[in-house]
């Protein structure tokens, strides 16, 4: 899967955002907020097309964390993404 | 038409219709430095505005329309950026305030200007220009202005930006900028070019740490714009 926009991803008052770049513009006319983990998730997103699988590896990997948790963080962020309807399988 | 110079950037627009010349006289540049940029609006584009509006606009305004998106998308690169706000100086300060349309931005400007009329000077009533010299941002009256077309063609620097929302009651509480990344990114625009996009974030980003910012609930009565002035002046 893979975000549906193309974002650019900056701290804004110390605060990651993302907003659409491109004709993204004109289809989602919007700001995404992250915090450092799910912004960790989404600059993965942004860049390539990933499994679940994967993410939650990259999640246990940068966060040194167990499986577990790492893959609830990740679903609960892609459930997100996907009720915002920025997902693309 | 004649080399126009708009916060201190000098600008060469080729336009087709006299209407633009007509609205930025007050910033006709007659010096021999040359343009730090081209503005040349194409038909497509005109064509492509036109299609926002349910009314029909004449092709001048259009053009006009178009040619400041044009200076918008080439300001980040150069340190500057279009902020949606009415802006202007008052007793030394910069103030903009920035609200979602319809919420009263002129009605609370205009409060400020009957009660502070002697002393307080419209930059732009509407689109002002913020450009940032060594880190600190000014904000710059330009020809586009909005309905009311209130102007001068003057910089002050930027330091209170205010977010406005309705309000049964008056206050104006001094915040964080972090909790109004909403309403504050939606007063800039918002460029197409990825490093530009990414150069506008940095922007918003160095006004976050530059200037105050407060949230001003308000009504339409006089005791609205006496609290939100009190407030920022610190008048007890």
């Amino acid at each position: 899967m893979k975000l549906k926009y193309r974002f650019v991803i900056r701290d804004v008052a110390g605060k990651p955002v993302a907003v659409t770049i491109g004709a993204d513009n004109a289809a989602f006319n919007g700001m995404v907020k992250l915090n450092d983990s799910a912004k960790f998730i989404f600059e993965k997103l942004n860049t390539e097309d990933v499994s679940m699988e994967a993410l939650v590896s990259a999640v246990m990997e940068n966060y040194s964390i167990d499986e577990a948790t790492a893959k609830q963080a990740v679903e609960a962020f892609v459930a997100n993404l996907r009720a915002n309807n920025l997902i693309e399988e | 038409m004649p080399k126009v110079k708009i916060a201190d950037f000098i600008i060469d627009i080729h336009n087709k219709y006299r209407y633009l010349e007509k609205q930025c006289a007050d910033y006709i540049y007659d010096g021999d430095e040359p343009a730090d940029f081209t503005v040349s609006v194409t038909q497509e584009e005109m064509d492509i505005e036109a299609k926002e509006y349910d009314v029909e606009f004449h092709p001048a305004l259009l053009e006009s329309t178009c040619a400041y998106r044009q200076i918008a998308t080439e300001l980040p690169q150069r340190d500057a950026l279009l902020m949606h706000g009415a802006t202007f100086a008052i007793d030394g300060k910069g103030i903009i305030f920035i609200a979602r349309s319809g919420v009263g931005k002129s009605t609370h400007t205009m409060l400020w200007q009957k009660l502070y009329g002697d002393k307080l000077t419209i930059v732009n009533g509407d689109k002002p220009i913020i450009r940032f010299f060594d880190g600190v941002p000014y904000a710059y009256g330009t020809p586009w202005a909005g309905k009311e077309k209130l102007q001068n063609n003057m910089r002050v620097q930027l330091t209170d930006i205010c977010i406005l929302e309705r309000g049964l009651e008056n206050s104006t509480v001094k915040v964080d900028p972090a909790d109004y990344l909403d309403q504050i990114m939606q007063q800039v625009l918002r460029p197409a070019d990825p490093l530009t996009a990414l150069k506008s974030l940095e922007l918003v980003d160095a006004l976050s740490k530059k200037c105050n910012f407060w949230n001003i609930k308000c009504n339409i009565s006089d005791e609205a714009a006496i609290t939100s002035h009190d407030a920022i002046f610190n008048i007890k």
